[in-house]
């Protein structure tokens, strides 16, 4: 059964994509929804089927741990959330390097420092989760290592826009 | 030829990858409802290993048939003629397979499903590409005579 722990987290993943998509709805309403070239759009397609491939991997391998360890590591929420996460890692890293990250209308700059706080926030949690003995519960990893698990991934962004950045304008020096 | 990489033309490869666009949101969808009944349940309702298998297999199905029925199955210089027979075959030797595991009482394990129940799930499957198949050669031929 549900425990108040999961509710809790399932709430909050729940009410964090319904923000999502009223931001994006709200975008919509007012015109200035992302719009993306034929090749982003390419692009982003290409890195989706990429992402399909390493999330059908990683769930077999998943399959694979389990069935050898014959218990979970993870509740189910930080199960298919960790899942997620790495596959859309993938995703974005595979459209930032591409180009097809950010639309034409949208600024890099921007995004990056609003990643950087996000980043940041999940760290400090995921610290202090750390420092409490809250990452792990009868053996399984709780949902608290969501937020380090958050952290590493916008780190990985960061670090993928700025290479990108510093790809960009090597090319721009040569041209 | 065996040994060259099959090459698809830009649309195709486009229509590859918006089937794959399609496919991961279809498996990024049922992890999210398969947590969730996980949760509600208090238990797995399936082994480990049979759990990501059928949760992977539909959105895989879905992704083979878009391709076909989007022309992007087969690269245009590498198209063989589907053979009928070989389609019929793995759909009979899945569902009997998946039969003979529901008669031997091996597709449930303590409650839950076990990898027996992924045979069912491939004649599924090749059901939905063969028939795929047809309705796309079906649609062409159509087109064809109308010109």
């Amino acid at each position: 059964m549900m425990n108040d722990m999961n509710v809790s987290f399932a709430a909050g993943a729940l009410v964090g994509i319904l923000l999502v998509i009223l931001f994006a709805l709200w975008k919509k309403r007012r015109g200035t929804e992302p719009r993306y070239d034929e090749r982003q759009v390419v692009a982003r397609a290409k890195a989706a089927q990429l992402a399909l491939g390493v999330l059908a991997a990683l769930m077999l391998v998943n399959g694979f741990v389990r069935e050898i360890l014959q218990t979970a590591w993870a509740g189910p929420f930080l199960e298919a959330g960790t899942l997620l996460m790495a596959a859309a890692t993938v995703y974005v890293l595979r459209c930032v390097w591409t180009d097809a990250y950010f639309s034409l209308r949208e600024r890099p700059k921007t995004w990056a420092h609003i990643f950087a706080v996000v980043m940041v926030l999940n760290a400090v949690l995921g610290v202090v989760s750390i420092l409490r003995g809250e990452m792990v519960e009868n053996g399984l990893l709780t949902f608290r290592a969501a937020n380090p698990m958050l952290a590493a991934m916008f780190a990985v962004l960061l670090i993928a826009l700025a290479l990108k950045r510093r790809k960009d304008r090597r090319e721009e020096a040569e041209t | 030829m065996s040994g060259e990489k099959r090459k698809y033309d830009e649309r195709q490869a486009l229509s590859r990858a918006r089937a794959g666009q399609m496919a991961f949101w279809i498996l990024a969808a049922m992890v999210s409802a398969n947590c969730l009944l996980r949760e509600i349940l208090g238990r797995p309702w399936a082994t480990p290993f049979a759990e990501e298998v059928i949760l992977i297999l539909p959105p895989l199905i879905a992704w083979r048939v878009r391709c076909i029925w989007t022309d992007a199955d087969a690269p245009l210089h590498d198209r063989q003629r589907r053979s009928l027979g070989l389609d019929i075959a793995k759909i009979v030797t899945s569902l009997l397979l998946g039969i003979q595991g529901i008669r031997r009482g091996l597709t449930a394990e303590n409650g839950m499903l076990t990898e027996e129940c992924a045979w069912l799930l491939f004649a599924l499957g090749f059901g939905a590409i063969l028939i795929a198949s047809a309705l796309r050669r079906r649609k062409d031929a159509r087109e064809e005579a109308e010109e």
